[in-house]
């Protein structure tokens, strides 16, 4: 049941940490913010950019993440989520 | 051709109304489910909401088969008794087929992998020995039962290994459900086991239905 849970908040913890830092935010701050490893980080980057949570940005000074609708709706749904699948043994 | 439960005729209407209200709760925690995986991405739930989705076809069709041929035979006063029994039979397979099915997919979605060949090899195991028996319905409530027995120890463990309340409530659905189809095998010899197996039912989905609302109010 916890290596799911963790999942689920692992998750959570990224988009907040982007949503804290008004929607934009480097990787280096994921990866303080998450307390995961690098190559843990961008293995669930790329789950959530191909899940549409948020979206990879490049610029000048360069690579930025920001939330889309639907990570704002994680956020907003958490809670909810976890229930849901806790209850149900989905996890 | 395959043997249908006995129903008592006094409980024909409430059987029809009861089916429309199984459907009804396992459509919506079907899409519920389907809901969160949106949400989430989390794959067991879209798995989840798919068996639902399933078990909530098998209701509606069953409902069908109890509901047309008698408001056939309510408007037109007479009915072809072989259009009745291919049209039972037809619509009694089908009920039996998306039922299993769903309890499997909600077996795999609780076993927690992600290895289709399981799951395929978990539902060639139950089809072929229903097609196989003679006795189709006990057939089908015996694998169904065994089913239960698997789904409803998932959600007793997580109880126990983690000691969270938050499953209490699906594992007494659950496990009505098992009490259901246990009852169900024996329901060819009296009326009474059918009565009692939608009331077990009833309470089972009532279950589910204030644990959905639950959540939702989170």
């Amino acid at each position: 049941m916890s290596k799911k849970r963790e999942r689920l908040e692992v998750i959570y913890d990224i988009l907040k940490a982007i949503q804290e830092k008004n929607g934009k935010i480097k990787p280096t701050h994921i990866l303080y913010k998450s307390n995961l490893s690098h190559q843990m980080m961008n293995e669930y980057l790329k789950e959530l950019i191909d899940g549409n949570f948020v979206i990879e940005k490049q610029d000048k000074k360069g690579k930025t993440y920001e939330l889309t609708q639907k990570g704002f709706d994680y956020l907003n749904k958490y809670k909810v989520i976890v229930e849901f699948v806790e209850s149900f043994g989905l996890s | 051709m395959i043997s249908l439960y006995t129903i008592p005729l006094w409980f024909l209407n409430y059987t029809i109304i009861l089916g429309l209200v199984f459907t009804i709760i396992t459509l919506l925690v079907g899409l519920y489910s389907i809901k969160i995986y949106k949400l989430s991405m989390q794959k067991q739930s879209k798995i989840f909401g798919v068996g639902f989705l399933f078990i909530a076809f098998s209701y509606f069709i069953k409902t069908l088969m109890l509901l047309i041929p008698f408001s056939k035979l309510h408007i037109e006063r007479i009915i072809d008794v072989s259009t009745f029994s291919a049209w039972t039979s037809l619509g009694a397979y089908l009920h039996i087929l998306f039922f299993l099915t769903g309890l499997i997919t909600i077996l795999y979605a609780t076993l927690n992998v992600n290895n289709f060949r399981l799951f395929s090899l978990i539902l060639a195991l139950t089809i072929i020995p229903l097609t196989l028996s003679t006795l189709k319905l006990q057939a089908f409530h015996i694998l169904a039962s065994i089913l239960l027995i698997y789904i409803t120890g998932h959600y007793l463990m997580c109880y126990l290994s983690y000691g969270t309340k938050k499953n209490i409530l699906v594992f007494l659905a659950f496990l009505s459900l098992l009490f259901v189809n246990i009852d169900l095998i024996f329901s060819q010899h009296s009326g009474i086991y059918y009565v009692l197996g939608d009331l077990l039912s009833f309470i089972a989905y009532g279950l589910i239905l204030i644990k959905l609302i639950l959540i939702t109010k989170k």
